[in-house]
């Protein structure tokens, strides 16, 4: 499990370095979000939760049998779009609301 | 770094074994609980109640169906109503978003396919474990001025985030009242500056053979295969202890000469060896207790049966180079500890 940055999306906010809780992301010398050691990152998403512009992505690794999907989400007020975007760039959308979070 | 300074440390071979989704390692709970989701075996047989439901009965019985061809063992999801999908895929959003997105990704939602699952490595220290280190009720540790709160604090399992918030502030108000009025003793120069050293030295050396991720994979292996890991279904015993713990030392003597390229690998080669030196703790506590008190956590062949007479903590202090392990009484309902 870890996670990828789309360059070309990232506005170097630097909001996914803050919120690491391995301090695994910095912003390159560009200014750009990446991800410094990979193998650490247990797949939390608290980087993909705060990315403004959907620039990061969590998948799941060829070794733990991933089928190359990439999750990324964007939060409107109380409510996150999880998005799923599978390699035939087929999309699926699942919406959660933090007013419900403790509801399980 | 506590162990090293003789702190009085307890319950280390007390190991969590969560059981968890296979590969995602997600939580089980709102599966098991949340749904009512079986554990079933691959001939789909409820094989739960003939184990146990505690978290360690739960893994045990997975271990031993898998252990007699009956394996893999899954959480009975399949047939679950559309509506309960939504919901799971929302709640492991929340806890473990890797788990949902294997249902995404898949095709498979939960009522489509039964989840399987397995036991994690034993986690040493967490939320879920009494070890640490042996504290009094404001959370001094036995050395003196040193607190500990939380997963850092042992004796009582399962303090979780709410737990570790309430023992920091105890250990606070404590550190406050016992120690406020006093200046801090100033380092001694020698001692500061033999760490220095020790440092400088180790970045001086520059990365070198062995590489620190080798001796780390090493460490991971050796505890697995002779202390009891995942690979060994949990279970070790005074011999493969002792093997273990031989192995250990060498690796202790190779590390001494780790050398690190930047800042970041001088943190792996301290951690390594904190963890090296907490290893030998591990060992010298699954071999003080000879019983079997809950299975996967402290699963000891030569002793597969609880034992009334050890319901107590075992605890130990490193002594002029040597763990020295020792019983302590639980303490009573309604009474306190001090040291």
């Amino acid at each position: 499990m870890s996670i990828e940055v789309t360059r070309s999306r990232c506005v170097g906010c630097g909001r996914c370095a803050a919120i690491c809780p391995g301090n695994l992301l910095r912003l390159d010398k560009e200014g750009k979000a990446e991800i410094r050691f990979p193998r650490d990152c247990w797949g939390c998403a608290s980087c993909i939760k705060e990315c403004p512009t959907q620039a990061i992505a969590l998948f799941l690794g060829a070794d733990m049998g991933g089928l190359g999907g990439r999750l990324t989400a964007r939060r409107e007020n109380t409510l996150l779009h999880w998005t799923v975007r599978l390699p035939d760039g087929s999309e699926k959308t699942v919406t959660t609301d933090s007013r419900s979070a403790n509801r399980y | 770094m506590g162990i090293r300074a003789g702190a009085e440390m307890t319950t280390l071979e007390m190991r969590f074994i969560a059981l968890r989704c296979k590969d995602t390692i997600a939580p089980t709970g709102t599966l098991a609980q949340g749904v009512g989701a079986r554990q079933i075996n691959a001939l789909g047989e409820v094989y739960e109640r003939k184990y146990g439901l505690t978290t360690s009965q739960r893994v045990y019985g997975t271990v031993m169906e898998n252990l007699a061809g009956r394996g893999p063992c899954y959480l009975r999801t399949a047939g679950v109503t559309r509506g309960r999908d939504e919901d799971l895929m929302k709640a492991y959003l929340n806890m473990a978003p890797g788990q949902t997105l294997r249902w995404l990704e898949s095709g498979c939602p939960p009522s489509a396919r039964n989840v399987e699952i397995e036991g994690t490595e034993p986690y040493i220290v967490g939320g879920h474990t009494a070890s640490g280190y042996w504290v009094d009720t404001g959370r001094e540790t036995t050395v003196r001025g040193l607190f500990a709160a939380g997963d850092a604090a042992g004796g009582c399992p399962q303090k979780y985030v709410s737990g570790a918030f309430a023992e920091g502030e105890i250990a606070a108000k404590t550190a406050a009242a016992r120690y406020l009025d006093r200046t801090p003793p100033a380092p001694d120069p020698a001692e500061a500056e033999a760490v220095r050293r020790r440092l400088e030295d180790c970045l001086n050396r520059g990365a070198a053979e062995p590489a620190v991720d080798d001796l780390e994979r090493r460490m991971q292996e050796v505890m697995d295969e002779y202390a009891g890991g995942i690979g060994s279904h949990y279970r070790y015993s005074e011999r493969s202890l002792c093997a273990a713990l031989e192995k250990i030392g060498d690796l202790e003597r190779r590390s001494a000469s780790l050398g690190a390229g930047d800042a970041r690998e001088l943190v792996s080669v301290l951690e390594l060896r904190e963890r090296l030196t907490l290893c030998k703790s591990v060992i010298a506590h699954l071999a003080f207790r000879k019983e079997t008190r809950w299975h996967c956590f402290a699963e000891n062949a030569d002793y597969p049966e609880k034992d009334p007479a050890l319901l107590r903590f075992v605890n130990s202090r490193l002594e002029r180079g040597k763990i020295r392990t020792f019983f302590r009484d639980l303490v009573p309902k309604g009474e306190t500890y001090e040291h």
